[in-house]
């Protein structure tokens, strides 16, 4: 009897984990596949010389060697970095003006300047970089429309590395700023009244409510926002591609580091060299994710 | 005043349109009529087999497969995409071992580098298509045959033998002779060229061509050699005719006679519609997509013969991935499709020269004017610029030495380097590249 019991009691206890494991298993199989495995492929072909189609031949670490010797690989490095400092810094600070001025309590027709400002976002990217290659063109863009009615020959945006970085950044800006609004907006209904009604008594402005309150209350939704940016910047892909080329223009002005990788394994059939480059994506990411942990645990303290 | 609210318009439209095209083809979108024709007759029949095909806009074959698949009881499922998302596509299915059509369409140039794994497609001799060779150029034939010549990989389309395109008005602008035949004569070496370039920037105040990549490209093929031996030694440096070709198109930069507007762009089809270049230097089937690109200015374009000679720019061959299971109707497909009086037709609705000698003398070909182009004889030009072609050897990594000498030359024209310094980074690019292969 006693036996009986305590095998019943162990079955229901195994049947408890077993059904726990069963209902996380859906997530871990999925990156077992999707996320596990090509990482540590990747990681191996990396050390290979392979076009895909033939045979791997190993090559150690002759990729890595090769990527540090790369002019191209430090170019994009430096392009992915201007163009990430060029776009995040005025969006994030574009977005926490406009969440401000969504969460007045006397501005009219709050749901539709909600829905306006993130429709940005879910249009395709690629129909956004065909009309910003449009908007920009050298011959006839509308900007360089519009600068010559004030008498400014047209600029060239393509082939200079200042304009194409612009050009990029604003594609960039004009999709996610409006994301970030929202995000703030959500972080600025929170804020309790009481503290503006407060300030509103004790003779404070407006640009001193927005600066000593809301900036301070909203820093936990100012650094999700940062790193999100962050490693989005990272990634940055299908403007370039669409903006520049393949090859990110004529001296390599809008290749970024994702546009890089992509033109060695498709344009090149480089795919261990590639997956190298994959490699050394993933380490920027990490160090930059832990700079990104440092200051938040520093902006934790301070508080 | 109206007139700059027009252009604006044009390029708002422009910009539109082209969004439009590519977020259709770029979803990979099945021709659904194709589908459609042939399942009318579904319920009467018993097994269909059913052929899938990857082909990129522009080629101008689908009616006639569709055709042949309502003849034949097949069912076919035609799927364009974008002209890089085929060779992608193809490679990564090939690579993956599933997901590869039952014939796709390869250009020349990549056709070159899945030479190096024939056995990733059907030897095409082994289904029988050794009996066509003589129907076929014998260069354009070679494209696809392995080196020890044991495997075919595709049967060609079409060749793209060079020609030059010119607008007479602009042309007229400038000083210049309108009628075909005196321009071929004033322009028959790139000297002249230049020089006539000169005149249209000082008269007529646009580009005598849209670009320098395209400049450059076609005077490199005009030599015996491109960049490397059969052998794959690179050759760019001991070649004469890269280099020639990179002074005269530096030279032509320092006369300014380009337009500095990259081909494929929404600028570019405005230039053509609008006249910003006075030439455009066009392999036949380029005929088609300036029709696309620019169907106002028909009329405005006329086309003659080349200076120095003629070239070929592209042309592809359809293959059958080893992965097909119906390998023998595919070929039977192909077989039919690339006949001659097939490719007669694609010719005459969408302007791709046929790779198949025999019709070059036809009287069909011979008569065949283009009202685009000013009812230029355009069937007899190409024709004569075919015969002209030198056949040249390109190698698996013409596409990156090319891309790379292009990105180069551009970097002259936007004035952001000088030509000697361009030229030395390009070759050192080059070789860095080819050392890591």
């Amino acid at each position: 009897m006693i036996g009986a019991s305590t095998k019943k009691k162990f079955n229901q206890r195994m049947r408890d984990q077993l059904s726990a494991y069963l209902y996380i298993a859906p997530f871990f199989i999925l990156f077992a596949v999707f996320g596990f495995f090509p990482m540590i492929f990747t990681a191996w072909v990396s050390l290979h010389k392979w076009s895909i189609l033939g045979t791997k031949t190993f090559t150690g670490f002759q990729n890595y060697k090769f990527i540090l010797e790369d002019p191209y690989f430090w170019k994009s490095l430096y392009n992915t970095f201007s163009i990430w400092y060029i776009s995040t810094l005025p969006q994030l600070f574009c977005a926490l003006i406009l969440a401000f001025l969504l969460n007045q309590s006397l501005m009219k027709g709050k749901e539709f300047f909600r829905i306006s400002v993130f429709l940005p976002n879910i249009t395709s990217v690629v129909a956004v970089a065909i009309i910003f290659g449009a908007i920009f063109g050298q011959h006839y863009g509308l900007i360089n429309y519009a600068l010559s009615f004030i008498g400014i020959d047209p600029i060239d945006f393509k082939s200079s590395v200042l304009g194409t970085h612009l050009a990029i950044s604003s594609m960039v800006m004009w999709r996610w700023t409006g994301y970030n609004a929202i995000i703030y907006l959500a972080g600025l209904q929170s804020i309790p009244n009481d503290l503006y009604e407060a300030s509103t008594i004790d003779g404070a402005s407006k640009s001193q409510q927005f600066f000593f309150i809301t900036i301070p209350l909203l820093r936990p939704m100012i650094i999700f926002t940062i790193i999100l940016s962050t490693i989005g910047g990272m990634q940055i892909f299908a403007e370039p591609l669409m903006f520049s080329g393949t090859g990110g223009g004529s001296q390599g002005q809008g290749l970024t580091l994702t546009l890089l990788l992509y033109e060695e394994a498709f344009a090149r059939q480089a795919f261990g060299y590639a997956s190298a480059i994959a490699w050394m994506l993933f380490f920027i990411i990490v160090v930059f994710s832990l700079i990104n942990l440092f200051i938040t645990r520093r902006l934790q303290s301070a508080e | 005043m109206v007139k700059r609210i027009s252009i604006l318009l044009v390029s708002l439209i422009m910009a539109l349109s082209v969004a439009a095209c590519s977020s259709n083809s770029g979803a990979n979108n099945s021709d659904k009529g194709s589908t459609n024709t042939v399942s009318d007759e579904k319920a009467s029949s018993g097994e269909k087999v059913k052929l899938t095909i990857w082909l990129w806009p522009g080629m101008g074959i689908e009616d006639q497969i569709k055709e042949y698949a309502a003849k034949n009881n097949l069912e076919v499922d035609i799927q364009l995409s974008p002209f890089a998302d085929v060779h992608n596509n193809l490679q990564t299915s090939l690579a993956a071992g599933s997901g590869a059509p039952d014939i796709s369409a390869v250009e020349v140039k990549v056709i070159e580098k899945f030479k190096s794994s024939p056995e990733q497609f059907y030897n095409l001799l082994d289904l029988g298509a050794g009996d066509l060779e003589t129907d076929y150029i014998d260069w354009k034939w070679k494209q696809a045959l392995t080196a020890d010549g044991s495997a075919l990989l595709g049967i060609p389309t079409d060749i793209g033998p060079m020609a030059m395109a010119y607008r007479t008005d602009v042309f007229e602008k400038a000083g210049l002779p309108t009628d075909p035949n005196e321009v071929a004569q004033l322009i028959n070496t790139w000297d002249a060229f230049i020089e006539a370039g000169k005149k249209v920037r000082a008269n007529a105040g646009v580009g005598m061509i849209d670009n320098a990549a395209s400049l450059l490209n076609i005077m490199v093929g005009q030599g015996d050699e491109k960049y490397f031996k059969p052998d794959g030694t690179l050759i760019l440096k001991d070649n004469p005719q890269v280099k020639k070709a990179w002074d005269y198109v530096s030279k032509a930069l320092e006369a300014n006679i380009t337009a500095n507007i990259d081909a494929w762009t929404t600028e570019w089809g405005t230039g053509m519609t609008n006249g910003d270049f006075a030439v455009e230097l066009a392999p036949a089937w380029m005929m088609g997509f300036m029709k696309s690109n620019a169907p106002d200015a028909s009329g405005k374009w006329n086309i003659t013969m080349m200076p120095e000679g003629s070239g070929n720019w592209g042309g592809s061959f359809l293959t059958v991935p080893k992965q097909s299971k119906h390998s023998k109707e595919a070929y039977e497909l192909i077989k039919w499709l690339l006949s001659p009086e097939q490719q007669l037709e694609t010719f005459k609705k969408n302007g791709n020269f046929p790779s198949t000698p025999s019709l070059f003398i036809s009287d069909e070909i011979q008569s065949f004017t283009d009202p685009y182009f000013s009812n230029a004889p355009v069937g007899k030009l190409y024709a004569q610029a075919a015969e002209l072609v030198k056949p040249v050897w390109e190698g698996p990594d013409s596409q990156t030495v090319e891309d790379t000498l292009n990105k180069a030359i551009t970097s002259v024209e936007d004035k952001q380097a000088s030509s000697e310094d361009a030229w030395k980074s390009a070759i050192a690019d080059i070789e860095r590249q080819m050392s890591r292969k």
